[in-house]
């Protein structure tokens, strides 16, 4: 959906025109440019135009029955759109993320010892440009097409570092390798360094909520359902649209509770 | 035959640990694979890799295809280019990395041993919630009556045909997320059961309303 409809849209002229920056601030802009070629307001103008004009016409379907209801609506529907699109695109950023973190520890293991044995940060980012990394090996194939330029690996590796998406290859980077190649460090004191730190935090921190999450999806799934069922038929409050209008109510509290059982879950390398 | 990330861990800890003992890369690869021949009691002939006449790049690329873990398979391919820098030094970054996968995999197993343990939990409430909603769509005609009994509010005649199937459609949405977690895919065999449940559920409320009135 977000390839297909948000992106030509987001390449539009009107879109483009459209300046507002305030949504999907913690996805560098750089994210976009790279992979679709537009900016990050354009998406966000893309999002609130595609989500207007779903909201207008579903609203225009209930018009005939009262106004304010329609508009009533309108509005929900339209803060729901923006609120699906942006966790959809923030979820995409976010597992390429989660994929290069999953191989900081080889990429990182890689690096340390290209450098260790060779001592030269050409082999290092001709070595990467061969792996099959997700993301960074295409990434820093295009950094010998500099190289070959003429630009010096040391700068070159910090601007990788600077844009690539994983925080633990930043760190690992701009902490030990640029250090060893200007001398400030010698390699053997770095020779530990404990690239899965931060991934594994994750994974700590998603197991510690395991038992809530699940206990409030039980409750979303289960007990919720059965309660509102219940008072409604008891209480008689029951009509035909409200039957029909009941299940896909809750078809989305518990898409809902699955959105929360699975938010934050890490995938180890190796698990 | 597909090495598991178990085995893919094995592997690497010998060849690593041969590496390092100072054998070649070549000799490590053997002694790794007889090793988990020997392992496997001959479930799977990993042998029959030695006599491809393969080199190590291409037994390494092997392992690397019949590694289920799609990402993991890139170790081989990681572990083919540093055997090229230096074997010792590549044999201490090996062992560095099988430990740090195999902590990964206890990590990744004490996460599914918790799932499990809440499985039997998710089942029970799911069949309670089939159970509940059958008896409540078999009573409903009762509740129907009390209410236009006691509150004055006539339900028609759609409406209580109607409600079984919406009950039974809130039932088996709950289900279908419940057995999407609880077993990590959707289990046919679950929504059956759940619809029988139900079924059963909703036909006994009715009889014994029947036999009451």
């Amino acid at each position: 959906m977000i390839e297909k409809i948000i992106i030509p849209l987001a390449k539009t002229n009107f879109c483009r025109k459209i300046s507002f920056d305030k949504f999907l601030e913690d996805v560098p802009n750089e994210y976009f440019l790279e992979n679709f070629d537009i900016k990050r307001s354009n998406i966000n103008g893309s999002v609130i135009f595609f989500s207007l004009i779903l909201a207008t016409i579903i609203s225009c379907g209930v018009l005939f029955y009262n106004i304010i209801f329609s508009l009533l609506v309108f509005i929900i529907i339209t803060l729901a759109i923006i609120l699906f699109l942006i966790r959809k695109i923030r979820k995409m950023y976010f597992d390429e993320v989660l994929k290069v973190e999953q191989h900081s520890d080889l990429i990182c293991g890689e690096i340390l010892l290209i450098l260790s044995t060779t001592n030269s940060l050409t082999m290092v980012i001709e070595y990467l440009a061969q792996g099959s990394y997700p993301i960074i090996s295409s990434m820093i194939s295009k950094l010998i097409q500099r190289m070959n330029v003429g630009d010096s690996p040391v700068s070159l590796l910090q601007t990788f570092a600077l844009k690539q998406p994983s925080e633990t290859i930043r760190e690992f980077i701009l902490e030990i390798i640029i250090p060893i190649a200007d001398g400030q460090l010698t390699i053997e004191k770095s020779i530990n360094f404990e690239a899965q730190w931060r991934i594994r935090k994750n994974f700590d921190s998603y197991m510690s909520q395991l038992e809530g999450k699940m206990s409030l999806f039980l409750a979303i799934t289960t007990i919720i359902p059965v309660t509102i069922s219940m008072l409604l038929v008891i209480m008689g409050y029951v009509n035909v649209s409200m039957l029909v209008f009941l299940p896909l109510v809750f078809l989305v509290f518990d898409l809902i509770a699955v959105e929360i059982f699975n938010s934050g879950k890490v995938e180890l390398l190796g698990g | 035959m597909s090495l598991t990330n178990e085995e893919v861990i094995f592997l690497l800890k010998i060849i690593g640990n041969n590496l390092i003992l100072g054998r070649s890369s070549e000799n490590s690869i053997f002694l790794a694979i007889k090793n988990l021949q020997e392992r496997n009691h001959r479930d799977k002939n990993w042998i029959k890799l030695l006599n491809l006449g393969l080199g190590t790049n291409g037994i390494l690329e092997k392992l690397a295809e019949f590694t289920k873990d799609k990402s993991l398979a890139r170790v081989w391919i990681l572990l083919s280019k540093l055997m090229k820098i230096s074997s010792v030094e590549t044999g201490k970054k090996i062992l560095e990395i099988a430990d740090n996968l195999d902590s990964n995999r206890k990590l990744m197993e004490k996460r599914n041993s918790t799932l499990k343990a809440q499985r039997y939990k998710t089942l029970f409430l799911g069949a309670l919630t089939s159970i509940f909603l059958g008896i409540l769509a078999g009573l409903a005609p009762l509740f129907v009556t009390f209410v236009s009994i006691f509150r004055n509010i006539t339900i028609n005649q759609t409406t209580l045909t109607i409600m079984p199937f919406s009950l039974y459609f809130i039932t088996i949405s709950s289900i279908y997320f419940i057995s999407d977690i609880g077993f990590g895919k959707i289990d046919i065999k679950t929504i059956i059961f759940t619809t029988i449940v139900y079924v059963c559920s909703f036909f006994v409320a009715k009889a014994i309303l029947l036999l009451i009135l």
